[in-house]
C-alpha cells in the first residue's frame, strides 16, 4: 500500500508539474462554472419551485457531461506516456507488484478530480450566502460525481495499459463512455427487448438517480462494479508482458 | 500464446459473472437515501399503509414515449417505489408506438398513461403521480369507492368551482383521488339514497328547516356528515349540529404566537388529533385560517368527542374583535387554548350508526389554503374517519407547489457575484499557472 501511495505522489508530481493538468483543470472549471451559472440562470427564470428537480438535476447532468469530456484526458497519459517513454519497463524492473503501480497511477488520477471537483462548489457555496438552500441533494449528486469518477478512471486506466499512443488512449475511453451513453440514447432505434438490457447496463442512466438527489444502492453498486471490472482487465492487460516474456 | 488467452478470457469471464452476481443482489435487495428536501423518492406513509393493506395482485400497466426518456425515467422510477414497497404490484412498461395491441386492450390512446388493474377492475392514470396511482390502486384493490355530495345554493364552497380563494376543486380532486366519487347537490332538501358521505362546506346563508330536518334525518338512519363551518355560521347550520350534541362558539381562535411567517396570526394550527379516533394520528398540523372553537353538549342519542385540538398558545376572542383589532387577550373574558375545533359524533341508528364530523373553519379546503401545511391531511383523515368505518389516517403525499416561477429571486448583482466568483476566477486561475508553467518550461 505504502508503494501505492508513492506511485501516486510521484505521478501526481509529474502531473502537476506540467501545464496539462492544469489546463484540464481549469477547462473543467470553466465550463462547469458555465453550467451552473447557466442552468441557476434559466431555473430562476423558468424553472419552478422545486429546486432539487429545477436546479441541481441539470446542474449534474451537465457537470457528468464535463466530466465525460476532461477525464479521459486526465487518464490517457497515465500508463501509455510511460510505455512510449520507456520508462514502464524501468518501473517493472523496481518492486512494485503490478498491483500496487496501477492502484498508485488509478489513486493520483481520483485525487486530481476530487480536487476539481471539490472545486466546483464554490458556485453553490456563493448562492448559498446569497440564498440559503437545502444541502442535501448536493451531497448525493457529488457523491453520484465521485462515483461516476471513479468509473471513468478505471475505464480511462484500462485504455491506458494497452496502448502507447496517449490520443488513441483517450479515444478509446471515449468510445466505451459514450457508447454506453448513446446507446440508449434513441430507445426507438433498439430492440423491445434489448431496451431493458441496454438501460440497466447504461452508465448514465445509472447516474440519474444521484442528479435527482438521491443515492440507491443499486447505482452505487452497478458504478463500482463498472470500475472494479475495468480495473481487473487493466491488471491483465499490465501482467499480459509475462506472455510476451517481457 | 492461445492457452495465456483462453485463460485470460475465463478470468475476464469469472470476474464479469461474479460482478453481475453483486449487481443481481442489489438489484433483489435495494435500499435508496432520499437526500431530497421534499423526499421527492421516499412514498408517503398513506400509500404504504395503502400498500401493505392490499389483500390482491396490482398490475400497473405504463405507456411511454421512447423519445421522452426523461419522463419515462420519472414514471418508472415512481412506480419502482411501489413494487419496491409492495411485492404484489407488479409493473410493466412499454413503447405506446410498439405496442399498440397491449394499448388497445387496454384503451390508452396517449403516451404516459398507466393503467392500473387488480382482478376484474381497472383504472386509467393520465397523470402519473404519486397521488393519482395511490388513488387507483386504492378504487381497484381498496375499498368501494364513496359517493360524496358537496350541498350547494347556501354560498358554500363548490366542488366545480376552480376560484382560488372560494373554490373548492382541489379538495374535490384530492378526494376523489381516494375513492371519493364528488358531485354537487343543489339543497340538501333531498338527500340521494347513494350517498355515503354528504359534506356542508361553509354556507354563508341559512339552510331551510327542511334542509335541515333531511340532513338529521340522513344521519339518525345511518348517514355520513361532514360539516365546515366558519365564525358567524348561519344560525339553522349551528342549530343542526345542536341535534347531535356540538355547539358552536361563534368565537375566533387567535394563535398569534404559533403563527406563520407571512400569515396574520388569527390562523389556528390544529396541535393535536384525538389518538382514541384516529389511532396511530398523523401529525397533520393543519392551518385553519379564520376558525371557531366548539364545546359539547348533552343531546339525546348522540355520542360526541372531540376531535382536534389547537395548540395551547392559541386563544378565543369571544367578542370576534380580532380583525379590527390588534388582537390582545382579556382576562376573564377570552378563553385559553388549547381549543377543541372538531369534533366527531357517532349516532345510533337502527340501520348502523350515523357519523357526524364537525369542524370549525371551512376555508381551510379551499383551492387557496389546501395544500398548505397539513390541511388536505385533515380534509382527508377526517373524510376517512366519518365516511368510512375503517379510516385510513397517514400522512398523504405533499401537493405540489404550481407555477413555473422559481422561488428563488437573483439581483442582477448577485448574477454577477456568482458569473464571476464560479465561472470566471476559478477556471481563469489555474489556466494562468498552466500557462506560467508552459512559459517556464519553454524558457528552461
Amino acid at each position: 500500500m505504502t508503494k501505492a501511495v508513492l506511485v501516486c505522489r510521484r505521478e501526481l508530481t509529474a502531473m502537476c508539474g506540467g501545464p496539462l493538468a492544469w489546463v484540464l483543470g481549469g477547462v473543467f472549471l470553466l465550463l462547469t462554472g458555465y453550467f451552473f451559472y447557466s442552468d441557476l440562470a434559466l431555473f430562476v427564470l423558468v424553472g419552478g419551485a422545486n429546486q432539487t428537480r429545477g436546479l441541481w438535476r441539470f446542474v449534474f447532468l451537465d457537470f457528468r457531461l464535463v466530466a465525460l469530456l476532461v477525464l479521459p484526458l486526465v487518464t490517457m497519459r497515465l500508463f501509455a506516456e510511460e510505455r512510449k517513454l520507456g520508462t514502464l519497463e524501468l518501473l517493472w524492473t523496481y518492486p512494485v507488484r503490478d498491483g500496487e503501480l496501477l492502484a498508485g497511477k488509478f489513486l493520483a488520477a481520483l485525487v486530481l478530480y476530487t480536487v476539481f471537483l471539490a472545486a466546483t462548489v464554490i458556485g453553490p457555496c456563493i448562492l448559498y450566502r446569497l440564498h440559503p438552500f437545502a444541502v442535501t441533494p448536493l451531497v448525493a449528486g457529488y457523491a453520484g460525481m465521485a462515483l461516476l469518477g471513479v468509473a471513468f478512471i478505471a475505464c480511462g486506466t484500462a485504455a491506458s495499459t494497452i496502448t502507447e499512443n496517449q490520443v488513441v488512449a483517450a479515444l478509446l475511453t471515449y468510445a466505451v463512455l459514450v457508447f454506453s451513453w448513446f446507446a440508449t440514447w434513441n430507445e426507438a432505434a433498439i430492440g423491445e427487448r434489448l431496451a431493458p438490457a441496454l438501460l440497466q447496463l447504461s452508465l448514465f442512466d445509472h447516474f440519474y438517480g444521484f442528479a435527482q438527489g438521491v443515492i440507491d444502492s443499486r447505482d452505487v453498486v452497478y458504478l463500482l462494479a463498472f470500475a472494479a471490472f475495468f480495473l481487473f482487465l487493466a491488471l491483465r492487460s499490465l501482467g499480459a508482458r509475462s506472455w510476451r516474456g517481457i | 500464446m492461445r492457452r495465456p488467452a483462453v485463460l485470460l478470457g475465463a478470468q475476464v469471464a469469472a470476474v464479469a459473472a461474479i460482478l453481475s452476481c453483486l449487481i443481481a443482489l442489489a438489484t433483489l435487495h435495494p435500499h435508496r437515501l432520499d437526500f431530497t428536501p421534499d423526499r421527492h423518492f421516499t412514498l408517503s406513509s398513506y400509500t404504504r399503509e395503502i400498500l401493505g393493506r392490499l389483500g390482491d395482485d396490482v398490475r400497473i400497466t405504463l405507456f411511454y414515449s421512447s423519445q421522452a426518456g426523461p419522463v419515462r425515467r420519472d414514471m418508472t422510477d415512481l412506480l419502482a417505489l411501489y413494487s419496491d414497497a409492495q411485492p404484489r404490484v407488479h409493473v410493466r412498461a412499454y413503447d405506446l408506438d410498439r405496442s399498440p395491441g397491449i394499448a388497445k386492450r387496454l384503451g390508452v390512446s396517449a403516451y404516459n398513461t398507466a393503467v392500473v388493474e387488480a382482478g376484474e377492475r381497472r383504472e386509467q392514470v393520465d397523470l402519473v403521480t404519486e397521488e393519482a396511482v395511490t388513488g387507483a390502486i386504492l378504487a381497484v384493490a381498496g375499498t368501494p369507492p364513496v359517493t360524496t355530495y358537496f350541498v350547494v345554493g347556501h354560498g358554500e364552497h363548490d366542488p366545480r368551482d376552480d376560484g382560488e380563494r372560494t373554490g373548492a376543486s382541489d379538495a374535490a380532486r384530492a378526494l376523489a383521488a381516494e375513492g371519493f366519487r364528488v358531485q354537487a347537490l343543489e339543497g340538501a332538501a333531498a338527500v340521494p339514497p347513494d350517498a355515503g358521505l354528504v359534506v356542508l362546506a361553509g354556507p354563508t346563508r341559512d339552510l331551510r328547516p327542511a334542509e335541515v330536518d333531511a340532513l338529521a334525518a340522513g344521519v339518525a338512519a345511518g348517514g355520513k356528515l361532514l360539516v365546515l363551518a366558519d365564525p358567524g355560521t348561519p344560525r339553522s347550520v349551528r342549530d343542526l349540529v345542536r341535534r347531535f350534541g356540538v355547539e358552536l362558539a361563534d368565537d375566533l381562535v387567535v394563535d398569534e404566537r404559533g403563527r406563520l411567517f407571512g400569515t396574520d396570526g388569527l390562523s389556528a394550527r390544529v396541535a393535536y388529533l384525538n389518538e382514541a379516533l384516529i389511532a396511530d394520528a398523523p401529525d397533520v398540523h393543519a392551518l385553519l385560517p379564520e376558525a371557531q372553537s366548539m364545546r359539547l353538549v348533552d343531546a339525546a342519542g348522540p355520542n360526541a368527542d372531540y376531535l382536534a385540538m389547537t395548540a395551547d398558545t392559541s386563544w378565543a376572542d369571544v367578542d370576534r374583535r380580532a380583525p379590527d383589532t390588534a388582537p390582545a387577550f382579556r382576562p376573564g373574558r377570552d378563553r385559553h387554548g388549547p381549543l377543541p375545533v372538531a369534533a366527531f359524533v357517532r349516532v345510533p341508528g337502527a340501520h348502523g350508526d350515523g357519523r357526524v364530523v364537525v369542524i370549525g373553519d371551512s376555508d381551510f379546503i379551499t383551492n387557496l389554503h389546501l395544500n398548505v401545511l397539513g390541511n388536505r391531511d385533515l380534509l382527508l383523515t377526517t373524510a376517512e374517519l366519518v365516511a368510512r368505518a375503517d379510516a385510513l389516517a397517514a400522512a398523504r403525499p405533499a401537493g405540489q407547489p404550481g407555477g413555473t416561477f422559481s422561488a428563488l429571486t437573483l439581483t442582477a448583482r448577485d448574477a454577477r457575484a456568482i458569473f464571476w466568483g464560479a465561472v470566471v476566477v476559478p477556471s481563469a486561475t489555474l489556466l494562468l499557472v498552466a500557462l506560467t508553467l508552459a512559459r517556464r518550461r519553454r524558457f528552461a
